[in-house]
């Protein structure tokens, strides 16, 4: 089909760019572009869910990320480049992996194994009706909670880079003009449409961690603008933010461990009110996570 | 009519496709932010058209996100490149 | 068909600027390329069953590499400190 090889090459070909050009803030431009077009790609694969996820955390505030890490680190070299020798070696060597990983791609068994069945089976008894977020929920809802706790150990790894005595991430450029503006009129309506993201990935394509990207976003936008102050790290209210998630997770894990007599196990029937109180502070700590992650690490105050 | 409208829609990628030269090429910053938001705009485009084409609700969602990121996006790449 | 030949190329092209480049900040690039081809194959492979597992793994999988990236950005930010 015509808009699918479009699209491929497209993606390839501004990817090969990406890899090549030379000018650091053009090459983060260049994984958005990048990005963005790989959603439509997932769109065409059919899974709207990884499009949505890919547009909000790949491209969106992944994106954002690293431009704003290519105007702070620049193009210095670190060690000197590969000689061309070594340099042939290695695209030869990864053009010989491209053509395994195709080649496997190519020659999968068919039918191909997989859980579909599995997975069909285990959707009535979850109340959902988006078979992706029963499987994020329920098969692997130990999955879930450790995802979130790995946001939650990034954040504290980023805190451990910081240098003694820094209390908040050193706040943006004094902004006047446009973007206060752009500051008060977008979150209100960003904030609805990742409450509306949140609440349809319980039906359909949606969930936490792509509203939580989306609540992060419009919480940087109104710091970047001078709107609201960067919490201190030994703020309460933050830690419990931060926690309030996972915390609650566990708690029903746990629960589920006495009444039902498996970690997590959800009691039949309540799986969807109780999914719904997990998912409620679990979005709360996936937003603060990630907004203190595109913040960056605390300094020292001037 | 649907088609038409996944006509239009590949007709849509590549106007889009168009744009990413201006993101190869610059040669300034705000060239290459304008062409990336232009990007932006047309893969709404894209997804609109073809979830009338397919019937699909759940793209509207995702043109919804694409178009919140993409104004942050913008703000935030801005400030970064006036650094 | 396409989709599996385009992950197969990111896979290589990936891995291409995560080993050959000098530069810290575009072999970061470079691996999250190779990660977006690694998905990718998920995809191609969740495709042919309509299969929501590897989906779901995916999603997870996304999530970690942006907390994996920022803290390699972190960690750039502060080597590029120590040495001014």
């Amino acid at each position: 089909m015509i808009l699918d090889a479009l699209l491929a090459l497209a993606i390839l070909a501004l990817a090969a760019w990406t890899v090549w050009t030379r000018d650091a803030f053009a090459a983060g431009i260049g994984f958005v572009a990048t990005g963005l077009l790989l959603a439509l790609a997932w769109v065409r694969l059919g899974s709207v869910d990884v499009a949505l996820t890919e547009a909000a955390i790949g491209a969106g505030i992944g994106g954002v990320l690293l431009v704003n890490a290519a105007t702070h680190l620049g193009t210095t070299a670190e060690e000197a480049p590969p000689s061309p020798r070594q340099n042939r070696l290695i695209a030869l060597l990864c053009a010989g992996f491209a053509v395994a990983v195709g080649t496997a791609l190519l020659t999968l068994p068919d039918p191909a194994p997989n859980l579909v069945h599995e997975a069909a089976a285990a959707l009535p008894a979850t109340g959902l009706g988006n078979p992706v977020t029963a499987v994020l929920m329920v098969w692997r809802g130990l999955d879930t909670l450790l995802e979130a706790i790995v946001v939650l150990l990034a954040v504290l790894g980023l805190w451990a880079l910081a240098p003694e005595g820094a209390t908040r991430p050193a706040p943006p450029p004094r902004e006047e003009g446009p973007l206060p503006l752009l500051a008060r009129v977008l979150p209100p309506i960003g904030v609805v449409i990742a409450l509306h993201i949140v609440w349809a990935g319980a039906d359909g394509p949606g969930g936490k961690f792509q509203g939580g990207a989306i609540l992060a976003a419009m919480w940087v936008l109104a710091w970047m603008a001078g709107l609201v102050r960067a919490p201190e790290v030994m703020d309460r209210r933050l830690a419990w933010a931060l926690v309030a998630g996972p915390l609650v997770f566990l708690g029903v894990g746990v629960a589920g461990l006495v009444l039902a007599g498996e970690f997590l196990a959800l009691p039949a029937g309540w799986a969807k009110p109780v999914i719904l109180l997990i998912e409620a502070p679990l979005t709360l700590s996936i937003a603060a996570g990630l907004a203190l992650l595109l913040l960056g690490p605390p300094e020292r105050a001037p | 009519m649907a088609e038409a409208l996944t006509a239009a829609a590949v007709l849509a990628l590549l106007t889009v496709l168009a744009g990413l030269v201006r993101v190869v090429r610059g040669p300034t910053r705000a060239d290459r932010i304008m062409a990336a938001q232009l990007l932006g705009t047309g893969g709404i485009a894209v997804l609109l058209l073809l979830a009338a084409a397919g019937g699909d609700m759940a793209l509207l969602d995702l043109a919804l996100v694409l178009a919140v990121l993409a104004a942050f996006a913008a703000a935030a790449f801005v400030q970064a490149a006036r650094r | 068909m396409t989709w599996a030949l385009l992950a197969a190329a990111l896979c290589g092209l990936g891995l291409y600027g995560t080993l050959a480049a000098a530069v810290p900040l575009r072999r970061l690039l470079g691996f999250n390329l190779l990660g977006a081809g690694v998905f990718l194959c998920f995809g191609v492979v969740a495709a042919r069953a309509g299969d929501p597992v590897p989906r779901a793994l995916v999603i997870t999988g996304l999530v970690v590499a942006f907390a994996a990236t920022t803290l390699a950005v972190a960690l750039l930010r502060r080597l590029a400190a120590t040495r001014d």
